[in-house]
């Protein structure tokens, strides 16, 4: 009977069992799914699995349930394999059939042979997807996804530990131990060790894992889900649990190409776009994971603080009872910040609030990128606010706008049809990501071609929060929600929603870094701060009909006096800053005072610019 | 399947099919067998494939059409049979040989004949050779007409070995290449031949003999593949991608491998776009990699049935032609104004942009009544400050126009708008590369960003402008390419802003010469108006309320519809009665001596007369008639003189201190005193056709009437025709 250990270690064992028992042909699989989400239910027990994030791959069990949470880079062609086979037994001629749901290889006992012509075997068909480590995530999350996951890498030893020891230290004799005892496949054997030694080597110099961030270089898997129904979106962010599947044999299709086939290939199959396209999808295991997804949970936020099973609403609720003393406190933290501004941090806590909620035609409603100029000029000031702000964001990227960085970055993701994927580029992450642009950096000098598009690029995300990927034949549309922040000295080149000019209250020491250095906050707040963050986004939020009445009664007034004091954008601006401002209150309606305090904000921030 | 198939019967209906399949003829009288008639090409080889159209089946046995859909493969193998079988009756003469597998298949026959003459074996002395090997004929299906194309997402494991339409853009094709389909061997030993058909991608080769003689001696006669004997399809591999229109937002477009054998092969190329009737079918994985892959299958469609395709024909195909129902939907009292608004709905007024963009698509007549071809597309311009939705409206029209192109003046292209001369990296020779305006031939060239054009494309827009063709004279290579287009193209001011101070030369930096040759051209100009505002207001916080744009007033027609209406619009070809082209000429010399006394800053030259006509035949297509009426004309010089106001804009505030009424006084008066003094009435039908034709509403018109008549400045007569001065 499977236990605790049994369920989590050797899932495919149940899988097994849970298909000898089946009664027809369609519940088996729905009788799975259900056995585990019921294991999966609750929290503790979720956490028990280890999680590709925090743990090597060397260190976790092979063929066990672990979890991955991941951004979907990619979605490749959905796969046909035969989802349950008949085997015929040569020496006594007995027929079985099996099921090669939930994983990459089959095996068979010795003496038994597949029968691919049965009638009784079924085509099936799964979803692949390559997934990478969220894009943007930052440290803090990291550490405290890690401490959140109850059991340290001791359960691999635990589990691996009753069959047979073995040796920590390589890699390789490691997966060829994981493997089940009874399914013994020898003649493999040799050519395996060989194959895994080949990829160890070709590994590091051919093959990038494919994040959108130059910087990154968190874990990559390939999932893949049984389940035809769900429509999976690129940029998606998801925690999958499934079984893992680390077989060096999966990257045996890297290693050797088509023509290694026995018998003479006819007419196709030995194109070099071929091969390509192929070793671009069947990367080796030690380096990209398979993971056979058993139970998915679709995330809106990655933040620790809330548990994967609870609902934003009720930690919702919570925060906003004391919405305003919170408030307080951040503006507080966000005007050490800008050295005692005000007006400034405001605008940076209605921006780091912000979010496109709603899509009207080629209108996304609800983006406020923010400008703000004047900044020291000391360089390093811009990376040290986006550390800061790094600290209280779950998911932000630092850009430094430099020459070089343009030119040389890929932001656009493009579709390689070679290797028929979608190579990544910088602007693809996930919903609210916030990016900080640090366009002091730039220096004057010559933009190439890339440059230019990528420019381009970051111009069409700011004004409609979209992305063209590349496609070649034609671009193809995304719909994204990157908050943008842009540190300039002047007035940015990038077309912003609004531009609030910095001005220190308080004198700007020589060393900032250092001035940076000293805002310490206890974890305790810090992890209010992230809270809110995360959560006050998603608030509730509506304008009644007669502010509506006063909002456009107000801006035809002002309109009548100089039409260039407010034109619609600047009506756009003033309706999501309103929003921004009132859920950052807690109120989820919009009030006389607060139009008047944002036409105050707005009347002063144009002030300024003025000067 | 729930029961075996009798497929010995189904055979027989298969040929009880083509042996009897007949439709009328179409002058009535008799019937053409029309799978009789391609069956003797197929015996004298004049023709290779021969497809089972899956309507007429449907009409003959609907039955066996469905199964055919279910399970493509076997009755593609059962029609070949039958076929096989039907040649030889429809053979009415000896065919010469083509090749040398004809000469092998001959030989091959005459060899076996006599070998098997030993009247005691009874087979059929064709049973011993593949039949594969002796056949010259291809079998495909053409899909039904009602079955809808899928969308390469939609296509799933439901569908393996199904007959399937599926639609998408080529993104890879391989070389033709010879596959093998029937391998030969001849034995060393004993002489022999071997046949091997060969289904899968690869092949393991014979090595031994197998031939009676080899085998009781032992003798080991080693095979030898003869590639003379052997039988070779052509063969493309062809991957398409799914069309950008049928990806649902935030998904990766998928592909699908297609499998092109015979004469599907070379049908289509990198960058088309195609339907492709087939079968999917899944590919094991062969060889050991079949186990450490899960049992994985490749899946691949075998083309039955490639065509190439663009925007109009997939709307027309699944439609046809209009009903009258749908005709008379579009054909209400107010289509003018409700075509012209469901242009771009989201973008709220500019009625008379929208009014001008619509006869854009319909377009104007091309040539005269005595055959000489003149311009019938129609340019327009559209200027006007930052942010005035003037992009949003070009890629409307690239959308809605059943063959266009969008580019922005600086096009990243290397070719940019007109053509380029490339060297083709295989062969070494040099080919033309046509530019944006040569793709959008006979169809919308949209240029964004009209004014920031290379100045070498903009000379060469100056003859697509007028000529309607491209010529080049590059690398040895003189040639003139059709481009008969319509360009709607956009720019912003140079300063910015749009200087009413200035002329529109420099405001957009274009030189004259081109401007004159745009119909149209509009400014659009972001002005302070409290009506306006409001409404405005209203609109923005709608959307942030609500989330969605709000309601439209009226329903907009549908894109499809509208582009079906145009179509046929297209087809009518409208003249200019001469009793109109009086009318029209005085109109013309009224504009000349406007333009000479105001200080204008458009021009008014022989090109706005041509304008005029092809704007007036635009609206007469787009009523669907034959003659161009006086209305007609009169909206057209309408569309002129309120594209010109915008220009204008010192005019246009003369325009509002002069009420209406006081406008269309003067206007009248003008009339009297052209007609040189001594008369002092005008007919009121024609003073209302001037006023109209200034942009003045019939409305104003019988206003201002009334109000000078009771002035005392003229007198009405009671029949209300005529005007006199007093």
């Amino acid at each position: 009977m499977p236990c605790v250990e049994n369920w989590k270690s050797n899932p495919l064992h149940i899988v097994n069992n849970l298909f000898e028992k089946r009664s027809d042909d369609q519940s088996w699989k729905k009788e799975i799914s259900k056995y585990f989400s019921n294991k999966l239910e609750n929290l503790s027990t979720l956490q028990l699995i280890s999680s590709l994030n925090d743990e090597p791959l060397h260190s976790i069990h092979s063929e066990g349930l672990v979890r991955f949470r991941c951004m979907i880079q990619d979605t490749f062609e959905p796969e046909y394999f035969l989802e349950t086979y008949e085997v015929v037994d040569k020496s006594n001629g007995n027929k079985t059939m099996h099921t090669s749901r939930y994983r990459d290889i089959v095996t068979c006992k010795e003496g038994c042979e597949v029968m691919m012509e049965s009638e009784r075997n079924e085509t099936g068909c799964r979803q692949v997807l390559y997934c990478v480590s969220i894009p943007g995530e930052t440290n803090w999350v990291k550490e405290k996804y890690k401490t959140n996951c109850k059991q340290p890498s001791s359960s691999y030893n635990a589990t691996s530990g009753l069959k047979r020891s073995h040796d920590d230290g390589e890699e390789e004799t490691m997966e060829h131990d994981t493997e089940p005892v009874n399914q013994s496949n020898d003649c493999f054997a040799n050519k395996r060790s060989r194959l895994s030694q080949n990829s160890s080597n070709v590994t590091q110099q051919t093959l990038t894992k494919n994040h959108p961030l130059p910087d990154e270089d968190g874990p990559v898997c390939i999932v893949k889900v049984y389940d035809e129904a769900t429509d999976f979106k690129v940029n998606e962010i998801y925690e999958f649990v499934g079984v893992l599947s680390v077989d060096p044999e999966l990257s045996s299709a890297y290693d050797t190409p088509v023509a290694e086939n026995n018998g003479l290939v006819n007419g196709h199959g030995t194109d070099a776009e071929q091969i390509a396209e192929q070793k671009a999808h069947s990367p080796p295991a030690s380096f990209v994971p398979r993971l056979h997804c058993i139970q998915m949970f679709r995330l809106q936020h990655n933040n620790p603080c809330i548990p994967l099973h609870q609902s934003i609403d009720a930690a919702k609720q919570e925060l906003t009872a004391n919405a305003p003393i919170l408030r307080q406190e951040i503006l507080n933290f966000l005007k050490q910040a800008t050295f005692g501004d005000e007006l400034t941090a405001e605008y940076l806590l209605c921006h780091l609030i912000a979010r496109v909620y709603s899509r009207t035609g080629l209108m996304a409603v609800g983006k406020m990128s923010l400008n703000i100029s004047g900044i020291p000029l000391q360089s390093c000031y811009a990376k040290l606010l986006s550390d800061l702000l790094k600290e209280v964001l779950t998911k932000a990227f630092y850009l430094r706008m430099s020459l070089e960085n343009m030119n040389k970055l890929h932001f656009t993701p493009t579709k390689n049809y070679s290797t028929n994927r979608l190579d990544s580029g910088i602007l693809q992450l996930s919903e609210g990501t916030h990016m900080v642009v640090d366009e002091s950096a730039l220096q004057p000098g010559q933009l190439d071609q890339n440059g230019v598009k990528n420019i381009q690029a970051l111009g069409t995300l700011l004004t409609q929060q979209k992305v063209d990927y590349n496609f070649q034949f034609h671009p193809v549309v995304f719909q994204h929600n990157i908050p943008i922040l842009v540190l300039s000295e002047g007035k940015s080149m990038l077309p912003c929603d609004c531009q609030v000019l910095l001005k220190p209250q308080i004198p700007i020491s020589s060393d900032i870094t250092s001035y940076f250095k000293q805002f310490t906050i206890s974890e305790d707040i810090m992890n209010k701060f992230r809270l809110f963050f995360t959560i006050v986004k998603f608030s509730e939020y509506e304008l009644d009909e007669s502010m509506m009445k006063t909002i456009e009664n107000d801006f035809v007034t002002t309109r009548q006096a100089n039409s260039d004091n407010m034109t619609p954008e600047d009506l756009h601006a003033h309706l999501v800053l309103a929003r921004s401002l009132c859920i950052s209150w807690g109120e989820s309606k919009l009030r006389e005072e607060r139009w008047k305090t944002i036409r105050d904000l707005e009347n002063e921030r144009k002030q300024r610019l003025l000067h | 399947m729930e029961k075996k198939r009798d497929y010995a019967a189904e055979k027989e209906r298969c040929k009880t099919f083509l042996s009897e399949f007949c439709q009328s003829d179409e002058s009535g009288n008799g019937k053409s067998f029309k799978y009789g008639q391609i069956l003797t090409k197929l015996a004298h080889r004049e023709q290779v494939s021969l497809t089972v159209d899956l309507d007429d089946l449907q009409e003959f046995d609907a039955d066996l059409a469905e199964n055919v859909v279910q399970n493509t493969l076997r009755y593609q193998r059962l029609f070949a049979d039958v076929i096989e079988e039907l040649l030889p009756d429809y053979k009415e003469r000896e065919v010469t040989y083509k090749d040398a597998l004809d000469v092998y298949i001959e030989h091959r026959m005459v060899m076996e004949q006599r070998n098997h003459q030993d009247p005691s074996e009874q087979r059929n002395w064709r049973n011993k050779y593949p039949s594969e090997l002796m056949r010259r004929f291809e079998v495909s299906f053409k899909a039904n007409s009602a079955q809808k194309a899928y969308p390469i997402r939609e296509v799933k494991a439901s569908h393996i070995g199904k007959l399937t339409v599926v639609r998408g853009i080529v993104i890879r094709a391989t070389e033709v290449k010879p596959m093998m389909s029937v391998a030969t061997y001849t034995c060393d030993r004993c002489g022999g031949e071997t046949y091997q058909p060969i289904t899968s991608p690869t092949f393991m080769p014979l090595e031994m003999c197998p031939s009676e003689e080899c085998q009781t001696n032992r003798s080991g006669g080693r095979l030898f593949l003869q590639n003379r004997g052997s039988k070779f399809t052509k063969f493309q591999e062809i991957k398409i991608q799914e069309h950008s229109d049928m990806v649902p937002v935030g998904n990766i477009p998928r592909s699908l491998t297609i499998f092109c054998r015979g004469e599907t092969t070379r049908a289509a190329f990198p960058g088309d776009h195609i339907s492709v009737t087939g079968v999917f079918l899944p590919m094991l994985r062969v060889g050991f990699r079949q186990m450490q892959q899960g049992l994985l299958t490749d899946s691949y469609m075998e083309a039955h049935r490639v065509i190439k395709m663009n925007k109009t024909q997939e709307d027309e195909q699944d439609q046809g032609e209009m009903t009258e129902d749908e005709i008379e939907q579009i054909t209400q009292e107010d289509f003018y104004d409700k075509l012209a608004n469901s242009i771009a709905p989201e973008i709220y007024g500019h009625e008379d942009i929208k009014k001008a963009l619509l006869l854009l698509l319909v377009g104007g007549v091309d040539r005269n009544s005595n055959g000489m071809k003149i311009r019938g597309n129609i340019n327009i311009c559209l200027m006007g400050d930052p942010g005035v939705a003037k992009s949003q409206l070009l890629s409307y029209i690239d959308r809605l126009a059943p063959r266009s192109q969008y580019t922005t003046g600086r096009g990243s292209s290397g070719v940019g708008l007109t053509a380029a001369v490339m060297k083709d990296q295989v062969t070494g020779e040099m080919v033309l590369e046509g530019g944006a305006l040569v793709l959008a031939d006979q169809g919308v060239c949209c240029i964004d960003e009209f004014d920031k054009m290379m100045d070498s494309d903009r000379t060469a827009i100056h003859e697509v402008m007028e000529q309607q063709t491209i010529s080049i004279a590059k690398a040895g290579i003189m040639t003139s390419l059709n481009a008969r287009v319509s360009i709607l193209a956009a720019a912003n001011p140079a300063y910015g802003r749009y200087n009413p101070k200035k002329s529109i030369e420099h405001n957009i930096q274009l030189p004259a010469a081109l401007l004159s040759r745009f119909d149209l051209l509009w400014l659009i100009q972001d002005k302070p108006d409290r009506e306006n505002d409001l409404r405005l207001a209203q609109h923005i916080t709608y959307v942030h309320m609500n989330s969605v744009h709000p309601p439209l007033q009226f329903e907009p027609i549908d894109m499809r519809l509208m582009r079906r209406y145009i179509s046929l619009c297209k087809k009518k070809q409208p003249v200019v009665p001469r009793e109109l082209t009086d009318y029209i000429t005085a109109a013309y010399v009224e504009l000349r001596k406007e333009a000479r006394a105001s200080n204008d800053a458009t021009f008014t030259s022989a090109r706005t007369l041509l304008s005029i006509l092809r704007l007036a035949t635009a609206l007469a297509r787009l009523r669907l008639a034959d003659v161009v009426e006086k209305d007609d004309v009169n909206e057209a010089m309408r569309m002129m003189e309120m594209s010109k106001d915008t220009l204008n804009p010192a005019a246009e505030h003369l325009h509002r201190q002069q009420r209406p009424t006081d406008a269309i006084f003067q206007v009248i008066r003008d009339m009297v005193s052209v007609d040189g003094g001594s008369v002092t009435s005008v007919q009121i039908t024609d003073a209302r056709q001037r006023c109209v034709a200034k942009g003045y509403t019939p409305d104003q018109f019988d206003q201002a009437i009334e109000e000078y008549e009771s002035l005392n400045v003229w007198l009405l007569n009671a029949a209300k025709t005529r005007l006199t001065f007093i």
